[in-house]
């Protein structure tokens, strides 16, 4: 077939079809403005982190430990010409003002900050932006530079006095970005930037204090791919090289890179969710379009085209409607990164992203040409059915569709969505899952949809009302979509519901998530010599279910006599790294108890049975994830010390009740002698809690207070920005629902014409037909709703109790809201839609029934 | 540009509910190159189904079509399509057009669906053949009847056919029209040589028919060619 017969074919189909252009262009705009705008968001992010990448780790190269560093690094450092090295200790602190006879009121502000010393030469690559521009000149031992958000809560200005660790440091200039700092991080306080001889004066460098401790290396004359070979050099060669963090910028970025694909993996397929959905709307059009052109595609066949080849020429007009609709789609999702810093500042700032995204446009727009087409064909096969005898008779009857035919459409429909699915993911398992989870939720929600259809209108309606009557009976009215309309109404409608659900559960159990007798304050770094003071200072202020044990800090040596960095290498070559890898290196934190805790609950063996062994209980996950079982032997590094034990029970722990738990809990004999630090657990009111940071900080300086209803309300307010970012695009989902349904009902706009002047020759007054209308449409918004919440029920369901392992107890308000929310949308736009109808006289539709087709 | 239709042994039966309905019985007709046959009958005596069997816009139950010695019931549907392509044009009763093209484009569809040279040449001829060449760029919907069954017709012989079939032509005019486009017909089948069948059941069409075939509940009842050979055959 000729190049110009498809094209003036298609210049010819657009004749008049306005309301169908539109709704097909709406339908795919929204699902490409959705997948456009995630993936140019989280490629304006990657192409930012890759253009700070330097920044990341203010450095080449980057080594740290939860203990002092090597000093063999002094050698490295040597070793380098050029090279330049810059130490940093991050530490979390209560940071109070000083002692104050003259105003006691304020002694009792204390804010836990995040404590990051510096020395000079930090950082080599970015900026510390401090304001004043030169307050980092005047960071010495005596002053610090502190996040705004301290001098607030401490009710100060900038230039007055705080104290941490029993010294006082002025405030000398404000933090407004630090290079190494990556924004969309949870952090427990505001920063706080001493000097190292700053934190020297003070008294929280002791034994047992939870520092890390980094060394940042200039390497200027090393390429990157140096640097890397350096970075895998240090490791083998530095005493306790496999325990150490070592980051090169690759290793940074391409983690940060990870994070973002997995989120990227998770929302662009909530994204290519919605531009499914607005492939089953072109599904519906295309289905009402070649009913309507019956006629003409018979007229078509009998003067000899093929079904092929008036099939190819409805396909080239759907490629063009779809080149539309994406690219309207893309040009307004391409617009999210540039907007993005503006509605999300505290996770983005603009200097930060790259948000031009060609490729992310580009891709956009095959995704919607793609699903256009998967979607489009399997209606327009219809064409095959067409039998050319219905120039003759329009009763003839169809013809067989080949089945060849209907296979290929099939198949067609499963792997263009699946082939969208990876591209879009680009992860198999995820696709497959995408895919099937997609058909299997079609298929029920076709099949919910029919059966309630099937029940209305077989509902007896003797005695209903003639409003009712109509609508019942246009529900179930074959070949006008009602059912297709009501299954991506009701998708749209489940997609909503469901995370609404979820959310609203997970809300709750956040502000349930303390139980009633659960502490509320935790307190760590407690020196043994302090806790009698500690102690006393919590009952002055009334605390309850007050507990405290004793901590070591070790590294495990071996496992069964085979050392850490053989299992590791192990572990890495099985591909069995990452968690299991982690939990062999980490430093260990160990106690001792007499008594098993409430909290714990023995599964194998028995608590502290054999007086000659060096017993140790491990918790049950934790054996599993490190392979241990009764009888393996370990050795503990305990500071420079040997010291072995034989494992002689397994144990569950209820990690919910907030009690200090531990993953290895020691036999008292073992380790009573060795030196130690404490941690405390109790309950208080708020402000005596506050007044007891207070007094910590002014008294104990080094004890570090934790408190989980702050640090709830912070993870309850970064769950609500994600679960809103998620909600925007479950709403995108809604708006195709939506879009899809217009579509439907305005593509009978023939038979609704007729309808309503047939109902005004009978005698119906104007807002009579509208309300016989009104009724038809909110009966379809009924059914869609009902199916679709009768769906996000089932689905959080099982989401909260298979994956999160949750109670359900699901409200029943959301629900409810989202059917009547349904209805009203399926009205409002059913009416739209067809208001000319309504209005237009009788005898203009009556007698526009001719000859010709189309 | 003319062929030979034949059918043998033609039968054609239809569902109805639980029933079967015969709509054509053991139809046996020759229609020669260049004629003129005429199919008459009652109203369901199923001259539109012998007409659109003949055509090959359907298929037989039992019994063959020949156009120019090739059986349309071996064909599937590509092959009649075509088949109706290079030899067969339409004319319907209510004319068929396609309302979102204008009158010159429902001319050219087919010319541009045969890629023919010079497509647009022929129309405006036919267009101006029909009388028409001043309408050209208008839709259906601004053409009266007679005007749409005209541009039919110049659609109908755009692609020189070999065989015209046209079902109750001038059914949805009036007399003066459809006498009009009757002649416009004729003119234009003498003019190409185009065998053409007529099915009506207005016997002043059917007195232009070179023959007349007249069907009764799904069998010939009369066919004036084989009168015609009895009368010649009969001594005087």
């Amino acid at each position: 077939m000729r190049l110009g017969l498809v094209t003036q074919f298609i210049r010819r189909e657009s004749r008049g079809s306005r309301g169908r252009l539109f709704f097909f262009t709406i339908c795919l705009a929204v699902g490409v403005a959705a997948v456009v705008g995630v993936a140019g968001l989280t490629g304006a992010i990657e192409d930012g982190v890759a253009a700070q990448s330097r920044q990341l780790i203010a450095s080449d190269l980057r080594i740290s430990s939860s203990f002092d560093l090597p000093d063999e690094l002094d050698e490295f450092l040597a070793e380098n010409p050029g090279a330049e090295r810059a130490g940093v200790r991050e530490l979390m602190s209560m940071v109070s003002l000083p002692s104050s006879d003259e105003n006691p009121a304020l002694d009792t502000r204390a804010q836990l900050a995040e404590i990051k010393a510096v020395e000079d030469g930090y950082p080599f690559y970015g900026e510390l932006v401090v304001e004043p521009p030169d307050g980092r000149t005047r960071l010495d031992a005596s002053s610090a530079i502190v996040a705004p958000e301290l001098l607030t809560s401490l009710g100060l200005e900038l230039g007055g006095e705080i104290s941490l660790g029993g010294a006082s440091f002025r405030t000398v200039a404000l933090v407004v970005d630090e290079p190494d700092r990556v924004n969309f991080s949870m952090t427990l306080g505001p920063r706080v930037f001493l000097t190292g001889e700053g934190l020297d004066r003070t008294n929280l460098v002791q034994f047992g204090s939870r520092i890390r401790h980094r060394a940042l290396f200039s390497l200027p004359n090393r390429t990157p791919s140096e640097v890397q070979s350096l970075a895998v050099d240090l490791r083998e060669v530095l005493p306790g090289g496999q325990n150490l963090r070592i980051e090169t910028r690759e290793s940074a970025q391409a983690q940060i890179g990870r994070g973002i694909e997995r989120v990227e993996s998770f929302i662009g397929l909530v994204a290519l969710l919605s531009l499914v959905l607005g492939g089953i709307g072109v599904a519906q059009i295309s289905r009402t379009w070649i009913t309507e052109r019956t006629a003409d595609v018979a007229v078509r066949r009998a003067l000899g085209f093929r079904p092929r080849e008036i099939l190819v020429l409805y396909l080239a007009h759907v490629v063009v409607l779809a080149t539309l609709g994406s690219l309207i789609g893309a040009a307004v999702g391409a617009t999210l990164p540039f907007l993005a810093p503006a509605l999300a500042p505290e996770f983005l700032q603009a200097d930060q992203i790259s948000p031009w995204q060609p490729g992310a446009i580009l891709s956009g727009l095959a995704l919607g040409l793609s699903i256009a087409l998967v979607f489009a064909i399997p209606p327009l096969t219809a064409v095959w059915r067409v039998s050319p005898a219905r120039v003759l008779r329009a009763e003839a009857e169809p013809l067989p569709a080949p089945r060849s035919v209907q296979i290929i459409s099939r198949v067609v429909v499963f792997l263009g969505v699946f082939g969208c699915a990876y591209f879009q993911a680009g992860d198999l398992r995820f696709a497959a899952s995408f895919t099937g989870g997609l058909l299997v939720l079609a298929a029920v929600l076709s099949l919910v949809a029919s059966g309630v259809i099937g029940v209305s209108t077989r509902l007896p309606r003797a005695g209903l009302s003639p409003y009712l009557v109509h609508g019942l009976g246009a529900l179930g009215r074959p070949g006008q979509g009602t059912s297709g309309a009501i299954m991506a109404l009701g998708l749209g409608v489940l997609v909503v519901t469901h995370l609404v659900l979820v959310e609203n559960r997970l809300e709750r159990e956040l502000d349930n998530l303390l139980p009633e007798r659960a502490p509320t304050a935790f307190m760590v770094d407690i020196q043994p010599g302090q806790w009698e003071g500690v102690l006393g200072l919590l009952d002055e202020n009334g605390a309850t279910q007050i507990e405290s044990v004793p901590v070591v800090t070790a590294r495990l040596a071996s496992i069964d006599g085979v050392s850490i960095r053989e299992l590791q290498e192990e572990r890495a070559g099985e591909g069995r790294g990452g968690r299991a890898g982690w939990a062999l290196s980490r430093e260990q934190r160990l106690t001792w108890l007499e008594e098993l805790p409430e909290s714990n609950e023995l599964v194998e063996g028995a608590w502290w049975s054999d007086p000659d062994l060096g017993e140790v209980s491990v918790e049950e996950s934790y054996a599993e994830r490190l392979n241990l079982g009764l009888g393996t032997e370990l050795s503990f590094d305990i500071q420079g010390i040997p010291v072995d034990m034989t494992v002689t029970s397994i144990r569950t722990v209820k990690w919910e009740s907030f009690q200090p738990n531990f993953f290895f809990v020691v036999e008292p004999s073992v380790l009573e002698s060795v030196p130690h630090f404490r941690i405390a657990a109790a309950r208080l009111g708020e402000e005596p809690e506050a007044r007891l940071q207070s007094s910590l900080a002014k008294d104990y300086s080094n004890v570090t207070v934790i408190g989980i209803r702050s640090i709830i309300l912070k993870v309850s307010g970064i769950m609500q920005q994600m679960a809103l970012g998620v909600r925007i695009l479950a709403g995108f989902t809604l708006l195709v629902g939506i879009a899809v349904l217009a579509g439907a009902v305005s593509s009978n706009g023939l038979r609704r014409a007729r309808e309503g002047a047939l109902l005004k020759t009978l005698g119906l007054t104007r807002l009579q037909v509208v309300g016989f209308f009104a009724v038809e449409y909110a009966l379809v918004g009924l059914v869609a709703g009902v199916v679709g919440v009768t769906g996000a029920y089932v689905a959080s369901h099982f989401f909260l109790e298979g994956v999160l392992q949750l109670e359900p107890e699901l409200s029943l308000a959301i629900p409810l809201a989202a059917v009547l929310l349904s209805t009203a949308t399926a009205t409002l736009c059913g009416l739209a839609a067809n208001l000319r109808a309504v209005f237009t006289r009788p005898a203009a539709t009556l007698h526009g029934m001719s000859g010709q087709t189309a | 540009m003319t062929a030979r239709i034949e059918c043998i042994q033609l039968v054609k039966r239809l569902s109805s509910g639980e029933k079967v309905l015969t709509i054509l019985d053991d139809i046996n007709l020759v229609i020669a190159p260049s004629e003129f046959a005429c199919i008459l009958g009652p109203s369901g005596s199923g001259k539109s189904t012998l007409l659109g069997l003949m055509a090959g816009l359907d298929k037989p139950s039992s019994g063959s079509v020949q156009i120019d010695g090739h059986a349309l019931e071996t064909m599937n549907e590509d092959e009649l399509a075509l088949m109706r392509r290079e030899l067969v044009g339409f004319v319907f009763q209510s004319f068929q057009l396609l309302g979102n093209l204008t009158a010159r484009e429902n001319v050219l569809l087919p010319l541009e669906l045969a890629g023919v040279e010079d497509a647009a040449e022929r129309t405006d001829q036919l267009l101006s053949d029909v009388g028409l060449e001043a309408r050209g760029h208008h839709y259906p919907t601004q053409l009266s009847g007679g005007e749409q069954q005209r541009v039919a017709l110049a659609r109908a012989f755009a692609p020189r056919p070999k065989v015209l079939f046209a079902d109750e032509p001038t059914g949805n005019l009036d007399s003066e029209t459809g006498a009009g486009v009757l002649e416009l017909l004729t003119a234009l089948r003498t003019s190409y040589g185009t065998t053409l069948v007529l099915v009506t059941h207005d016997t002043h069409v059917a007195a232009l028919a070179d023959r007349c075939i007249h069907l009764k509940s799904g069998r010939v009842d009369r066919d004036t060619a084989s009168e015609q050979v009895s009368l010649e055959s009969t001594p005087q």
